[in-house]
C-alpha cells in the first residue's frame, strides 16, 4: 500500500488520458454555462433565501475524502446550511483518501467531476492551470472575509495572483517527547513555549542519550510517519531545508539550481543523513506508533495525533507520559503549513450555489464549527482568537508555530514532482547513506526538468 | 532411504506451510486484539503470537457501525462477484468452445486479437471504459460494475486450452447424429469442462472480490460499495484504523477461504488439465 508503484501507474496513466481527452473540464467542454467561473455583477451575498418569491431548486454536490471527525462535521454543516437555503441540496459524496486523486481525475476526464471538491494545498497548482479549478477571487471578495485569512494559508491557495479555494484548516508539525525517558536520562526538559524551539545540536544531543540500541530504543524520528510514500514524509521533510535557512525552488518558480543545492540546503541534509547513519539515533524503518510504544523517545507528529493518541492510548497521558516541543531551529525557524481547502470544479453548473455552501463551512462562523468538530487547526486569525483552548497548551504550540513560521510548500503545477524527489532524496540520504553531493545533483536535475514543462 | 526422502519432502512442505498461512493467522489473530495492543509486543514471547486481551471490538466497530454495516457490503460483493462469475463462466465457455472447435473466417486472428488485450494494463483502459458507462448512464449501479467484468479473455484463454483437448471425433460423430452445435456445447462440452469451470469459477470469483479500482471510480453512492473500497475507507489522510483493517480483511477472506477449501481438489484437477499439452 505505501509506495504502491501501482497506484503511482495508475495515476499517471489517468493523467496522461485526462490531458488527451478532455482537457481536464477546461475551455474545450461542451457547455458554455459550466464556464461561468466568475460571478456576474450580482453580488453573491444578495442571493439570500427571501430575495426571489420561489428560487429554483438546486442540488450541488460536494466530494471529499474519507475523516471520522471531518464527515461527521460536514454533515452536522449541510444539515444546517440546507435548513438556512431550503431550496439547495448538497449531495455529499465519500472517497477512501488513498485513491481521492486518481478518482476526482477521472471524473474530471469524463466530465462527471462534482461541483465542489476537497483539494490539497500544494495540488492547487496543477488543478488551477489546467483550468480544472475556477477562480474565487470576486466571491473572496464580496463576502469571503480574505482579511481574516492567515497570511501563509492565502499564500497557499493563491496560484498565478488568483485564489482558487477556500481554506478549511491549517496543519503544522511538532515534536511529541516521551517525558519518562527525558526524565530517566536527567535531561531537562524542553519549553513549551512555540518561540523557543531547541537548537539543533541541543535536540542532537538529547536524541544522543536517549538512544538505547539494548532495549531497540532511537532517540528521534526526524521524518513525519517514517519514510513511506504519500504526502507525509516530504510535508515533514522539506522544514530541515527551511530550518538550515535553505530553499527547495527559486521564487519565480523557474529552477532549484542554487536553491536546493545551496550550502544551507545541503547542510541540513548532512545533519540528516548522519542522524540515521553516523549518530544512529533515527529509525530506518519506523515502528507503528512507536511513541506509546516506547520505541522512540521524540517523534515529529501533527496536531491530529494528540487526539488519536487519546483514542488510541489512553493510559499515555499529555503532561504525565508525553509532551510536545516546536519544531527545532537552526539559522531559522520554519514550520510546515497548509492543508485542505474547498474549490469549485470549472464543471459545475452552480458556481454561485456552490460559493454560498463554501462559504458557510469556511467563513468566520463556519471555521469555528469545523474547529469544534474536527480539532484542526483553524486557517482563521477569527478562529484563533475565538478559541480560548488554541492560545493554551498544547494547543497554543502548534498555534503559534503556523501563525509565525509557517513556511509554504512550492506553489507549482510541478509539485507532484517535487513532492516526489524530495521524498526520495532523504530516502538516498537517510536510509541509503549517499553522498549528500550526488543525491542533490539527481534531484536538482529531476525538478529543473518538471520545471521546465511548467508553461 | 526413502524413509529419509519422505521426511525431507515433509519438512520442505512444512516450512513452506508456515510461511504461506502465517500471515493468514496473523491476521485472525490481530483482528482479535485491541487496536493498543498491536504493535506492543516486537520481543519473542506467546504475547507476539496471540492476543494477551481477546476482544471482539474490531468487528463490532465494522458490523455494527450504523453508518457503514459492513454486512452490506458484503452482501454487495457477493451480488457483484456473484453476478459476474455466472454470467461470465456462460459467455466466456461459449467463446472459448468457439475458438476451440468452431470453424469460422479469420478465427486464428480473431483469437490472436482477443489475447492481444492481456497485454494492455487495465489503468490504459479505465478511463475510456468510463467514458462508455458514464454514456450509457450506468454510473454508480450494479450493472456498471458487473458489466465490464463478465468477458474476461483470461478465462477464454484457459477454457480455449481445455477445450482443444476435446477429441474432435466425438463431436463429428454427435454432429452426423443430427445434435446442433448449440447442443453439443450443453451435452457434451459443458459436462466434461466442470474442473476447468469450477477453477475459472473460482478465479473469477476472488478475482473480482478483490476488485478496488473500478468499483472505486464508478460508484459514489456508499450504500453500493463493495468491500475493499470499504476496507481502503479504513485509512483516512491522518491515521490507519488497523483494528477496523484488520477485522475487515478478516472477514472478508472468510468467504474467498471457505469457498477454496470446498472446491479444491476441483481446483487442482482443473489447473493440471488445462495446462499447455502438446
Amino acid at each position: 500500500m505505501k509506495a504502491n508503484p501501482r497506484n503511482r501507474i495508475t495515476l499517471a496513466a489517468i493523467l496522461a488520458l485526462c490531458m488527451l481527452i478532455a482537457g481536464c473540464g477546461g475551455g474545450s467542454g461542451g457547455k458554455p454555462s459550466a464556464q461561468a467561473s466568475a460571478p456576474s455583477s450580482s453580488s453573491p451575498a444578495s442571493a439570500s433565501p427571501s430575495a426571489s418569491a420561489e428560487p429554483e431548486k438546486v442540488e450541488i454536490t460536494h466530494w471529499r475524502y474519507e475523516n471520522d471527525n471531518e464527515t461527521k462535521t460536514i454533515r452536522a454543516l449541510i444539515d444546517s446550511f440546507q435548513k438556512k437555503y431550503p431550496h439547495i441540496t448538497v449531495k455529499l459524496e465519500l472517497i477512501p483518501a488513498e485513491q481521492y486523486e486518481t478518482k476526482i481525475r477521472t471524473a474530471m476526464a469524463g466530465q462527471s467531476a462534482p461541483d465542489i471538491m476537497a483539494v490539497d494545498a500544494p495540488t492547487i497548482a496543477s488543478y488551477a492551470s489546467q483550468e480544472a479549478i475556477i477562480p474565487l477571487d470576486e466571491y473572496m471578495n464580496a463576502d469571503g472575509d480574505k482579511d481574516d485569512i492567515l497570511k501563509p494559508v492565502l499564500g497557499s491557495i493563491t496560484y498565478k495572483d488568483h485564489i482558487y479555494a477556500a481554506p478549511l484548516q491549517n496543519h503544522s508539525l511538532v515534536l511529541f517527547y516521551n517525558k519518562k525517558m527525558f526524565e530517566e536520562k536527567g535531561i531537562p526538559l524542553p519549553s513549551k513555549n512555540p518561540d523557543e524551539p531547541l537548537a539543533w545540536e541541543q535536540l542532537l544531543d538529547a536524541a544522543k542519550k536517549l538512544t538505547d540500541p539494548a532495549k531497540g530504543v532511537y532517540g528521534l524520528n526526524p521524518i513525519f510517519k517514517g519514510f513511506t510514500g504519500g504526502e507525509a514524509p516530504p510535508y515533514g521533510e522539506m522544514p530541515w531545508i527551511w530550518q538550515a535557512g535553505g530553499e527547495i525552488i527559486s521564487p519565480d518558480g523557474k529552477t532549484s539550481r542554487g536553491y536546493l543545492d545551496s550550502s544551507e540546503s545541503k547542510s541540513a541534509l548532512e545533519f540528516v543523513r548522519k542522524l540515521f547513519n553516523e549518530y544512529k539515533v533515527s529509525p530506518k524503518e519506523l515502528p507503528q506508533d512507536p511513541l506509546p510504544n516506547g520505541k522512540v523517545a521524540i517523534d515529529i507528529q501533527s496536531p491530529g495525533y494528540l487526539n488519536s493518541l487519546k483514542s488510541k492510548y489512553p493510559d499515555f497521558k499529555l503532561g504525565e507520559d508525553f509532551d510536545i516541543m516546536p519544531l527545532p531551529k537552526n539559522a531559522r525557524q520554519a514550520t510546515p503549513m497548509g492543508s485542505w481547502n474547498l474549490a469549485i470544479t470549472s464543471q459545475s453548473k452552480h458556481p454561485k450555489e456552490s460559493w454560498m455552501f463554501i462559504n458557510w463551512v469556511t467563513g468566520v462562523d463556519g471555521a469555528v464549527e469545523w474547529y469544534k468538530g474536527t480539532g484542526n487547526l483553524p486557517a482563521r486569525q477569527s478562529t484563533v482568537d475565538a478559541i480560548p483552548e488554541l492560545n493554551q497548551y498544547p494547543l497554543n504550540v502548534f498555534a503559534g508555530q503556523s501563525v509565525k513560521y509557517a513556511h509554504p510548500r512550492p506553489v507549482t503545477p510541478a509539485y507532484p514532482v517535487i513532492s516526489e524527489t524530495i521524498r526520495e532524496l532523504f530516502e538516498e540520504i537517510g536510509i541509503g547513506n549517499h553522498s549528500v553531493d550526488e543525491a542533490v545533483e539527481k534531484a536538482v536535475k529531476k525538478i529543473d526538468t518538471a520545471l521546465a514543462q511548467v508553461k | 532411504m526413502r524413509v529419509l526422502r519422505h521426511s525431507v519432502h515433509y519438512a520442505a512442505l512444512s516450512v513452506i506451510a508456515v510461511v504461506t498461512l502465517f500471515p493468514i493467522y496473523w491476521m485472525f489473530m490481530s483482528s482479535l486484539r485491541a487496536e493498543s495492543e498491536m504493535f506492543r509486543y516486537t520481543e519473542l514471547s506467546w504475547k507476539v503470537f496471540l492476543p494477551v486481551d481477546w476482544t471482539l471490538a474490531n468487528f463490532k466497530d465494522i458490523f455494527l457501525d450504523p453508518e457503514k454495516p459492513f454486512t452490506r457490503y458484503m452482501i454487495n460483493t457477493f451480488i457483484m462477484a456473484g453476478t459476474v462469475t455466472a454470467a461470465g463462466l456462460l459467455i466466456n465457455s461459449a467463446a472459448a468452445f468457439a475458438f476451440a472447435k468452431l470453424r469460422f473466417p479469420f478465427k486464428r486472428l480473431v483469437l490472436v486479437v482477443f489475447l492481444s488485450t492481456l497485454a494492455i494494463p487495465p489503468e490504459v483502459v479505465m478511463v475510456p471504459q468510463y467514458l462508455i458507462i458514464r454514456d450509457m448512464h450506468a454510473l454508480n449501479t450494479f450493472a456498471g460494475l458487473i458489466m465490464p467484468s463478465i468477458v474476461w479473455v483470461f478465462g477464454i484463454f484457459m477454457l480455449t486450452q481445455f477445450f482443444a483437448d476435446i477429441p474432435r471425433d466425438i463431436l463429428d460423430a454427435a454432429r452426423i447424429d443430427g445434435s446442433s452445435w448449440l447442443r453439443i456445447y450443453t451435452r457434451i462440452v459443458l459436462p466434461g469442462a466442470v474442473p476447468a469451470l469450477i477453477t475459472l469459477g473460482i478465479i473469477t470469483f476472488t478475482h473480482q472480490w478483490d476488485s478496488l479500482l473500478w468499483p472505486l471510480i464508478i460508484i459514489s453512492d456508499d450504500t453500493k460499495q463493495v468491500v475493499q473500497a470499504v476496507i481502503s475507507s479504513y485509512t483516512s489522510d491522518q491515521e490507519k484504523h488497523w483494528g477496523k483493517i484488520v477485522a475487515a480483511a478478516s472477514a472478508s477472506s472468510l468467504p474467498i477461504l471457505t469457498v477454496f477449501l470446498f472446491l479444491q481438489k476441483y481446483y487442482v484437477r482443473g489447473v493440471m488439465m488445462s495446462g499447455v499439452k502438446g
